[in-house]
């Protein structure tokens, strides 16, 4: 009778489980599917419109949703078709990291051409990062902020790069996995989307700060074996670049290729690049409105680490790693000397969402910065052909 | 301890997938791709190149040097290549089109092909990295040029393109065709990494760009 009893209540309670969670995470799912129906909107107007078609010509438009599949993403899908080929002093496609085209290849094997395969994949990839960023917010925010923290993701104005096919939206996802996972003690599972993440941007390596501060943190509480797995969760992501360096080593016979293209790229790091960027501001300033729009962006960045660093936030681990983390995906790229992209190298900064959820508590604070955001991203957008994100 | 070889494996089993992965999933370039690579680098680390054109029914001797030049507009050091062909005709590019200095201007045509067959190592080591890289297909094939074993590279569309000869197997440049059968203009070409720097500059650098060159 017992028996009978409980196999009747425990669907019913796994029901009630399943659509409670999905009720309190409904407005993430409304705020993703809105954000991307104005991306994807847009894109369809530029194709439907055929301008501005910018650097790329009227056949690439041609395709209804043509304009989320240019600039970088002409070359992820080259490597994934072609794989690498390192040509030196050439702008070779050893510049760009390989998870996110092995992700394309193998959802172009479904029989899904690879444009679609793209913008299918980057789309959803976003949809469980916000999932992903909203469980971690729980961990260290009130419900009401992580749940903001995560709508403003969605909308933020160059968060259209989230549905280009670009491997930010895939980065994003697990960097918050990663962290996520540390947070509850899976340091295996931790380990492995934290070389996922590394294997997909360089910005990934960056996870060492904040997975360290969560394993000195715990690290009394550990057991020998655990700590094992706490260290190599540490370590997974620059382990992930290591393995990138031998592949290149074996495919083109240049572990350093990739480090060897970026100049050909503009981007070589050097001590001096952040002023030389500021200064390269500075003079460009009057011919290349752009690069202003880079640099309010890295400004705008700076302040919300600056609201998240002063916020009542449960830092896992400690607060100061998790905005060093944030800093240095911001202001790193710098380093090259050039401005360029940072608008998007920051959207990985995961504080600053934490900071603009903290700064807009106040409803018409929220509600002002959420349409703010919205007609930015509509405009950022349409400029997508005339300049990279 | 214990921890420690926890994490070793760990990190070298995350390590193995990972190469794994990428091995599994992506293609890697071909032999022929990366003989065309190597024979690149190899035209690249020369800095003056000798060469007999064979383009119009006289066959002519053209110089050619490289050195980086200072452009004003961007504040940065860009390839220069300077051509001497015979005694009289000069050619340079600053990254912005062949230019002309001499009596007796060719037609455009005439004059980039000229350029293009004085095989300046640098110049031709990036026009010829970039069809590379666009076209992707690349065919090697094992020849003899001048009694040498030789690979003959075709670079770009097979019925257009441009064709390298280097040596086997030092991948010396030996040869270079703008085009593929035997009526294709093309020159023999004879690298050298160093010479007397302030002849060459004399001899083919115009005055107004001399102070501009980069030192060393």
């Amino acid at each position: 009778m017992a028996e009978r009893v409980s196999q009747a209540v425990e669907p019913a309670t796994q029901r009630l489980g399943w659509s409670s969670w999905l009720a309190e995470r409904r407005p993430i799912f409304i705020w993703w599917a809105g954000a991307r129906a104005l991306v994807l909107g847009t894109a369809l107007v530029i194709h439907a419109i055929g301008r501005p078609h910018g650097y790329y010509s009227h056949a690439v438009l041609a395709k209804p949703f043509g304009a989320l599949g240019v600039w970088d993403g002409i070359w992820y899908r080259r490597v994934a078709v072609h794989g690498y080929l390192y040509v030196p002093g050439h702008q070779s496609d050893t510049a760009f990291f390989p998870l996110y085209p092995v992700l394309l290849r193998i959802v172009h094997l479904t029989g899904l051409p690879l444009d679609a395969a793209g913008l299918l994949l980057s789309n959803l990839l976003l949809l469980a990062a916000l999932v992903v960023l909203y469980e971690l917010g729980l961990a260290l925010l009130p419900a009401a902020d992580a749940r903001r923290a995560v709508i403003f993701a969605a909308v933020f104005p160059t968060s259209y790069v989230f549905s280009m096919i670009y491997p930010e939206s895939l980065v994003l996802g697990c960097m918050a996995l990663a962290t996520l996972l540390a947070v509850r003690g899976r340091w295996l599972g931790c380990s492995l989307v934290a070389a996922a993440a590394a294997l997909a941007r360089p910005e990934g390596a960056l996870l060492v700060l904040p997975l360290a501060a969560i394993a000195v943190d715990r690290w009394r509480t550990l057991s020998p074996e655990a700590r094992g797995r706490a260290v190599a969760a540490v370590l997974a992501a620059p382990a992930a670049l290591l393995s990138f360096m031998l592949y290149l080593g074996w495919a083109v016979h240049d572990p350093f290729a990739w480090n060897e293209t970026q100049q050909a790229w503009g981007r070589s790091f050097n001590a001096t690049g952040i002023f030389l960027s500021i200064r390269r501001l500075f003079t460009g300033l009057g011919e290349d409105h752009w690069g202003l729009r880079d640099a309010l962006f890295c400004v705008a960045f700076l302040i919300l680490l600056a609201v998240a660093a002063r916020a009542k936030i449960a830092w896992p681990g400690r607060r100061w790693p998790w905005i060093v983390f944030g800093l240095a995906i911001v202001l790193l790229p710098l380093a090259s000397g050039s401005m360029e992209s940072d608008a998007r190298f920051g959207l990985l900064a995961l504080p600053i969402y934490w900071g603009l959820a903290v700064a807009a508590r106040r409803r018409w604070v929220e509600r002002g910065l959420l349409v703010f955001s919205a007609v930015l991203l509509l405009g950022a957008t349409a400029t997508i052909p005339l300049i990279f994100p | 301890m214990r921890t420690l070889v926890q994490a070793a494996v760990v990190l070298v089993v995350l390590v193995g997938l990972a190469f794994g992965v990428q091995a599994a999933f992506l293609n890697v370039p071909s032999n022929a791709q990366l003989v065309a690579v190597d024979a690149l680098k190899a035209l690249a680390r020369y800095h003056v190149m000798d060469s007999t054109e064979q383009l119009s029914t006289r066959p002519r001797r053209s110089l050619c040097f490289e050195n980086r030049v200072l452009d004003r507009k961007t504040d940065s050091f860009v390839l220069g290549s300077f051509v001497l062909v015979g005694k009289r005709q000069r050619y340079y590019d600053l990254g912005h089109g062949v230019q002309f200095r001499g009596a007796g201007e060719p037609a455009y045509k005439v004059a980039r092909n000229r350029f293009l067959l004085a095989g300046c190592p640098e110049f031709l080591a990036q026009r010829l990295g970039s069809l590379l890289l666009q076209w992707r297909q690349i065919r090697v094939t094992d020849v003899r040029s001048d009694g040498v074993p030789a690979f003959d590279i075709h670079f770009g569309r097979p019925d257009l393109g441009v064709e390298l000869y280097v040596e086997r197997p030092s991948l010396r440049p030996l040869e270079l065709a703008l085009g593929p059968g035997a009526f294709a203009p093309r020159s023999d070409l004879e690298p050298t990494r160093a010479g007397n720097r302030a002849e060459l500059i004399e001899e083919l650098v115009p005055t107004a760009l001399r102070n501009r060159l980069r030192r060393g």
